[in-house]
C-alpha cells in the first residue's frame, strides 16, 4: 500500500490504488509507531521466505525541530543491502524476495543530534496462501454446517461478503495512511506554534537587553566615573 | 478442522522482532480512538554467549510492560512472563505509549533480549476462532460478524479523525493569531526602548552639561 506524499503525488497515487481492483487479499499486517532518539538507530527482522513479497511503507510524523527525515536500510539475512536512502521524510518499497531468513529493517537517526524522531511504518508479506484464509484472518473455524457449503446461494453471498471485506480492507489502509499523515501535520503545527512563543519572547528579552546595553555603554562615554571608562580611555576611544 | 489458536499461530507466522538490551526501553506509540481494545502478542528469547544464538525459550525472564494513555496516565503497569499477551482498552482518544523493558537481572550483564512483537488494534484485536465457538456461530455469522466489526472501526477512527482535525484547526489558527500579536508587541517594544533610550540620554547629557 503507498504512502503518499503531499498534494500532487497524493492524487497520483489514489488513482493508482484504486486501479488496483484484483488486489485479492493480503496477509496480516504489522504496523507500528516508534520513537528514534538522537544519535541511535532502531532495527527490527522480520522473516520473510523465498518467493514472499516483502512490502514496506514508512512516515516520519515527528522531528522535533521540524526536519522529518531519516535515514532508512533494508538488510537481506546475507546481509546484502537491498534498499539505503538518506534522509528521507516518507519511502514505501515493494520487492519479491529470493531469500528466506531474517531481513532487517532499520531506522537511522544518528546524524541528528537534537532531534528524537517518530516514525510510523507498515510491514506487510505476501505469499500465495489460500485466498480466504488471507483476507478473513488466519485462522480455521471450528465445526461448520457441511450442508450449508452446497449451496449455490452460500457461495453467491460469500463472494459478495469477500468483496465487501476487500474493499474494508482497502479502505482500512487508506485510513492508517491519512492518519499518519495528519500526525505528521498536527506535529509540524505544533512544533510551529512552540517556535513562535518561544523565538517571540526571545526576541523581546535581547531587544530589552540590548538597548539598556545601548544606554549605559553610551554613558560611560561621558561618565569618568564609569568602570567602563577607563576600558575606552586605554582602548580605541 | 484444525482448530487454531492466534497465539499458536505466533511460532507459525512470520513475526516482527527486535533486540533489547538490559536497561533498555523500547517504546511503541499507538493513536486510536477511545473504547477501542489493543492486544500486544510478544515472546522473549535470551541470548545464549554459548551456543551464540537465542535460546527459544526463556522461562525466567519478565517483561515489564507500561501503558500511559494521552494525558500521560498510566494506564496498565504489569509484570509479564516471558511469552504471552497483554491487552488494555482506551478510555481517552489519543496517543498511547505502550513501553516494554525486562527488569531482570537473572541474565547475563550486557546480553540482549530478543522480543517478538505484534500489536492489534480494534477489530484485529478479537480472536474469532475462540468467539465462534463460544457463540456457536456458523461460517456466514461470523463473516458477516468480522465485517460489522471491522465497519464500526473504521467509523470510530473516521470520528477521531473529526476531533484531530478540529484540534490541528485550532493550533494553526492560534499560531497565526499569535504572530500578529507577538510582532506587534515587539514594535510596541522597540518604540518605548527607543523613547526611553533618547529620553534617558537627554536628561544624562543635561546633567552633564554637554547639551
Amino acid at each position: 500500500m503507498k504512502i503518499f506524499n503531499l498534494n500532487s503525488g497524493r492524487m497520483i497515487s489514489l488513482l493508482l490504488i484504486l486501479s488496483f481492483s484484483f488486489v485479492i487479499g493480503q496477509e496480516k499486517e504489522r504496523e507500528l509507531t516508534i520513537s528514534v532518539q538522537p544519535g541511535a538507530k532502531e532495527c527490527f527482522y522480520i522473516e520473510v521466505h523465498s518467493g514472499q513479497t516483502l512490502d514496506i511503507d514508512y512516515q516520519v510524523i515527528d522531528g522535533g525541530q521540524g526536519e522529518l527525515d531519516l535515514d532508512f536500510q533494508l538488510i537481506s539475512p546475507s546481509r546484502r543491502l537491498i534498499v539505503s536512502e538518506t534522509r528521507k521524510s516518507d519511502g514505501t518499497h515493494r520487492q519479491t524476495m529470493d531469500e528466506t531468513g531474517d531481513y532487517e529493517a532499520c531506522f537511522d537517526n544518528s546524524f541528528s543530534i537534537y532531534s528524537a524522531k517518530s516514525v510510523f511504518f507498515e510491514i506487510l508479506i505476501e505469499n500465495d496462501q489460500d485466498e480466504s484464509k488471507e483476507i478473513w484472518g488466519e485462522f480455521d473455524i471450528p465445526d461448520m454446517l457441511p450442508e450449508e457449503m452446497q449451496d449455490i446461494a452460500f457461495k453467491g453471498i460469500q463472494d459478495y461478503l469477500t468483496k465487501v471485506r476487500d474493499n474494508l480492507v482497502r479502505t482500512e489502509r487508506f485510513q492508517n495512511d491519512l492518519r499518519a499523515l495528519e500526525a505528521r501535520d498536527r506535529n509540524v503545527a505544533e512544533a510551529s506554534f512552540a517556535r513562535v512563543n518561544w523565538w517571540s519572547s526571545v526576541f523581546i528579552l535581547a531587544v530589552i537587553c540590548s538597548s539598556t546595553l545601548q544606554v549605559f555603554l553610551v554613558r560611560s562615554f561621558f561618565d569618568e566615573q564609569s568602570r567602563i571608562h577607563g576600558l575606552w580611555k586605554r582602548g580605541h576611544l | 478442522m484444525l482448530f487454531l489458536i492466534l497465539t499458536g499461530l505466533f511460532a507459525v507466522s512470520n513475526a516482527l522482532y527486535f533486540h533489547i538490551a538490559e536497561t533498555e526501553r523500547k517504546c511503541f506509540i499507538e493513536e486510536i480512538p477511545d473504547e477501542t481494545m489493543v492486544i500486544g502478542i510478544y515472546k522473549v528469547q535470551l541470548y545464549d554467549p554459548r551456543t551464540r544464538g537465542f535460546m527459544p525459550s526463556s522461562p525466567g525472564i519478565g517483561m515489564h510492560v507500561e501503558v500511559k494513555d494521552p494525558d500521560d496516565k498510566v494506564i496498565l503497569s504489569k509484570v509479564y512472563s516471558s511469552e504471552g499477551r497483554f491487552t488494555f482498552t482506551s478510555h481517552t482518544p489519543g496517543e498511547h505509549v505502550i513501553c516494554l523493558y525486562s527488569n531482570s537481572t537473572k541474565w547475563f550483564s550486557g546480553s540482549q533480549l530478543r522480543v517478538h512483537l505484534d500489536i492489534q488494534v480494534g477489530d484485529h484485536a478479537v480472536d474469532y476462532a475462540a468467539l465462534a465457538q463460544k457463540e456457536k456461530l456458523t461460517e456466514l455469522q461470523l463473516r458477516v460478524r468480522q465485517l460489522l466489526d471491522q465497519v464500526e472501526q473504521i467509523s470510530k477512527e473516521q470520528n477521531y479523525q473529526r476531533y484531530r482535525e478540529e484540534r490541528f484547526r485550532q493550533t494553526s489558527e492560534s499560531t497565526s493569531q499569535r504572530v500578529f500579536y507577538w510582532s506587534l508587541a515587539q514594535l510596541l517594544i522597540l518604540v518605548t526602548m527607543g523613547a526611553w533610550q533618547m529620553k534617558h540620554l537627554k536628561s544624562f547629557f543635561q546633567a552633564k552639561k554637554l547639551v
